[in-house]
C-alpha cells in the first residue's frame, strides 16, 4: 500500500522531520473529549431505557391483545354454557313431558286390558270403564281415606279423573295374569310403533347432554388461562462487589499530605505528614416486598405463558468501617535527638451503616408448565423480567437521606432472570390460592460501568395470591 | 507489530470504558496524534477539533481494533479519516497545470528540511491550499501511492500528482523565503 521511495531525500527529510514528533494539546481538550464520552454513555443508557421502554410497551400491547383475544373465547365458552344449560332445561321438559305422556298410555292401556277382560267390544269396554270412573268419582270423596292408606301406591292418587282410573286399576290388580298378558299384547298400534319407552327417552336424553358437552372445545384451550393478584416477601441481596476498575477505588487511599520543615535546638528536621484511609465495605441481604397482578394464557395443552407487572420493594444494608491513619514521616534523620519527635501513628475508626431502599417496576415473561390436575396444580416456570428502577434512596441508620439531590449510579432498567415453582389449589372450580416460591438473578450489573460498586443482585420471594380461573 | 503491555492493560481498560484507562492511553499517544492533526488542519483549533472527533471515535469503536497492528498506527488512521472526512466536504480540488517536475530536487532542500523545527514547518504546511495540502500529507508523509489518493479524494491521479508538485513548490518557496528572512535577519543585527 505504501509506496515510500527511499531515493527521494527531500520526501524523506519530510517524513524523518514529523517521526515521533509531538505538539501540545490544551488543557481544555481532554475535558472536551470526557464531556463527549458521558455524554455519549448518557445518550447510550437512554437508548437502551428506550430499547427497554419498547420491549415493555410491546409486552404490555401483546399482553392487552392476548387479554382482549382470551375474553372474547371466554365470552363464547360462556354463551356456549348458557346454550348448554337452556338445552338441558329444554330437553328436562321435553324428558318430563315424554314421561308423562308415556305414563297416560301405559295406564290407558292397562285399563283397556282391563276392560277387555269385562266386556266384548272396545266401545262397550270403553263406556263401562267410563262408567266405572262416573261411579269412582262419586265415590271418591267417601274412598279417600282409605285410598290414603293404600301403601305404596297410595301418593300417587288424587281427586283428577286419571287418577280415579289408577283407583281402578290399584282395586282390581288382583286382575288375572292372562289379562295382563294380553292387554300388553293389544296396546294401541300408535304406542308400538313409537316404540318410546322410559328407559329409551332416559338414553336419548343422556346422549344429547353428551353431545352438547363435547361442543365447546374452547374450554381445553383455555382451561389454564387465568388472572391474579400477588403479593410476596423476601429477601433481596445486592451482591455487591467492589469495582476495582474504577478510578474511584484503591485499597489504600492518600486523602492529604503535607510538608513541616522547622528546626530543634539540636538539629533540623524535615518531615513529611501522610493521612491514610482505609475503607471497608460488607454489604448485606435485607427484606423485600412486592404486590401486583399476574395473568397466565393457555399456550398448549399444558404450557402456560405467565405475565404481569408488580412493584418491588427491596432494601439492602451496607456497613462501613473507615480507618484513618495520620503518620508523621521523617525523611531526613539528622541526630537521635529527632527520634523523639516521631509520633506514633495516630489512628481513628470511624463504623456507620447505611440502607439502600430500591423500587422497581417489573414485568415477568414466564412459560410454565401445568403438573396435577383436580384440586391441586404445580406449575414450575422460567422466563425473564424487565426491572425498572423506579426510586432509589439511601440512608444512614438514624435516618439522614444520604442522596438528597437523587442522583445515583444505578441503571434506570435491567433484564433479570426468573424461576418459580407454584402451586395452586382450587377452592372452587374458578378460583384457586397460590403459593409461589421464586428466584431472581439480574443478567447484568445493574449500576453504572464506573461505579466503584458492581452489583448483581438476586432475589428470593414467596409469593401468595389468588387466581381467577377464566375456562 | 504487537503492543506492549501497558498498551494491552489500556485497551482493556478502554473497552469496559473506564475513564482512567482512556485518559492514560489519552496522555500517552496524544502528543503525536496532535502533530498529525495539525498536518491537516488549517490551525491549532480545527486541529484539537480533528483530534478531539477521533478520540471519541476510538473509544466508540475500539472494540473493533485488530491487535495485529500497533493501537498507534490504528489511532493515526483514524485521525486521519477523521482529518480527510472533516475537510472534505469543504474543498473543491482541481488539476493544476503541471508545471513542476518532481524529478527535479533543488539541491540543499534536504539539509534546509532538517534544520527547521518542526512546529514551523507544521505552519507552511497548514498554510497551503487545503487540496495541496492533503495530497502532501497522504503521499508525501502517510505514503500514500497516488492511486490510493486518487480513490480516496475521489479525484484522478493526475489531480494527485499534480497538487503535490504544487504543494512541494510551495513549499520550497516558503522554506527558501524563510531562509532569506532569517539571513536579513541575521545581518540587521
Amino acid at each position: 500500500m505504501k509506496h515510500i521511495d527511499k531515493n527521494n531525500l527531500e520526501d524523506k527529510a519530510w517524513r524523518n522531520k514529523f517521526e515521533g514528533g509531538e505538539l501540545s494539546t490544551s488543557d481544555a481538550l481532554w475535558d472536551n473529549i470526557s464531556a463527549s464520552l458521558d455524554k455519549n454513555e448518557l445518550g447510550r443508557l437512554q437508548s437502551e431505557n428506550y430499547r427497554y421502554k419498547i420491549i415493555a410497551a410491546s409486552l404490555i400491547l401483546f399482553i392487552s391483545l392476548l387479554a382482549a383475544y382470551a375474553f372474547t373465547l371466554s365470552l363464547s365458552v360462556q354463551s356456549s354454557q348458557q346454550a348448554l344449560t337452556e338445552a338441558k332445561k329444554e330437553i328436562s321438559a321435553q324428558n318430563e313431558l315424554l314421561v308423562a305422556q308415556i305414563e297416560e298410555n301405559e295406564e290407558l292401556a292397562k285399563a283397556l286390558a282391563v276392560s277387555k277382560g269385562t266386556v266384548k267390544s272396545r266401545e262397550s269396554q270403553l263406556a263401562e270403564l267410563l262408567a266405572d270412573n262416573e261411579s269412582y268419582k262419586k265415590r271418591l270423596p267417601s274412598a279417600t281415606p282409605v285410598i290414603n292408606n293404600l301403601g305404596t301406591n297410595s301418593g300417587r292418587l288424587s281427586s283428577t279423573p286419571k287418577a280415579s282410573i289408577r283407583e281402578s286399576m290399584t282395586i282390581k290388580r288382583d286382575a288375572p295374569q292372562s289379562i295382563n298378558t294380553y292387554a300388553w299384547q293389544e296396546r294401541p298400534a300408535s304406542y308400538q310403533a313409537s316404540g318410546i319407552k322410559r328407559l329409551k327417552a332416559d338414553q336419548y336424553i343422556s346422549g344429547s347432554y353428551a353431545a352438547l358437552e363435547k361442543t365447546p372445545s374452547l374450554n381445553t384451550r383455555l382451561r389454564h388461562n387465568f388472572a391474579g393478584v400477588m403479593a410476596s416477601v423476601g429477601s433481596f441481596d445486592p451482591q455487591t462487589q467492589t469495582n476495582l476498575n474504577s478510578p474511584d477505588v484503591l485499597p489504600s487511599q492518600m486523602i492529604a499530605a503535607s510538608q513541616t520543615d522547622g528546626s530543634t535546638s539540636s538539629a533540623r528536621t524535615f518531615s513529611t505528614n501522610v493521612v491514610t484511609r482505609d475503607v471497608e465495605e460488607s454489604h448485606s441481604p435485607d427484606v423485600a416486598f412486592s404486590y401486583g397482578v399476574m395473568g397466565g394464557f393457555t399456550l398448549a395443552d399444558r404450557l402456560i405463558l405467565q405475565t404481569g407487572i408488580s412493584r418491588m420493594n427491596m432494601r439492602s444494608r451496607t456497613d462501613m468501617a473507615i480507618t484513618t491513619t495520620t503518620r508523621i514521616n521523617p525523611m531526613f534523620v539528622i541526630s537521635a535527638d529527632n527520634d523523639a519527635i516521631i509520633n506514633p501513628a495516630n489512628v481513628e475508626e470511624n463504623t456507620f451503616g447505611l440502607i439502600n431502599e430500591f423500587d422497581y417496576w417489573s414485568v415477568p415473561l414466564q412459560l410454565g408448565y401445568v403438573l396435577g390436575s383436580g384440586r391441586l396444580q404445580i406449575i414450575p416456570s422460567f422466563g425473564v423480567a424487565a426491572d425498572f428502577l423506579a426510586n432509589f434512596n439511601q440512608r444512614s441508620d438514624s435516618g439522614i437521606n444520604l442522596n438528597p439531590d437523587g442522583e445515583h449510579a444505578y441503571r434506570s432498567a435491567h433484564l433479570s432472570a426468573l424461576g418459580s415453582l407454584s402451586f395452586n389449589y382450587f377452592l372452587t372450580p374458578m378460583l384457586a390460592i397460590n403459593v409461589e416460591p421464586a428466584y431472581r438473578h439480574a443478567l447484568n450489573p445493574v449500576t453504572d460501568v464506573n461505579n466503584r460498586h458492581s452489583s448483581q443482585p438476586a432475589l428470593f420471594n414467596l409469593n401468595l395470591g389468588l387466581r381467577f380461573h377464566l375456562n | 507489530m504487537p503492543n506492549s503491555i501497558e498498551d494491552e492493560r489500556l485497551i482493556k481498560g478502554c473497552l469496559k470504558n473506564d475513564r482512567a484507562s482512556q485518559f492514560a492511553l489519552y496522555k500517552k499517544y496524544a502528543g503525536q496524534l496532535m502533530l498529525v492533526a495539525a498536518r491537516y488542519a488549517n490551525h491549532q483549533e480545527d486541529a484539537e477539533d480533528i483530534l478531539q472527533e477521533a478520540f471519541i471515535k476510538a473509544y466508540d469503536k475500539l472494540d473493533s481494533y485488530q491487535s495485529d497492528s500497533p493501537i498507534f498506527h490504528w489511532l493515526k488512521k483514524i485521525v486521519v479519516n477523521t482529518a480527510l472526512n472533516k475537510i472534505r466536504a469543504n474543498y473543491h480540488m482541481y488539476p493544476l497545470v503541471d508545471d513542476h517536475q518532481d524529478k527535479d530536487q533543488p539541491s540543499g532542500m534536504t539539509n534546509a528540511i532538517e534544520h527547521f523545527y518542526f512546529e514551523d514547518l507544521v505552519k507552511m504546511i497548514q498554510s497551503l491550499p487545503e487540496g495541496c495540502r492533503l495530497v502532501f500529507n497522504l503521499y508525501t508523509i502517510e505514503g500514500y501511492t497516488h492511486v490510493e489518493i486518487a480513490k480516496k479524494l475521489k479525484i484522478s491521479t493526475g489531480t494527485s500528482k499534480s497538487q503535490l508538485n504544487r504543494a512541494k513548490a510551495l513549499l520550497r518557496e516558503m522554506i527558501r523565503e524563510s531562509e532569506r528572512d532569517s539571513y536579513e535577519a541575521y545581518r540587521q543585527k
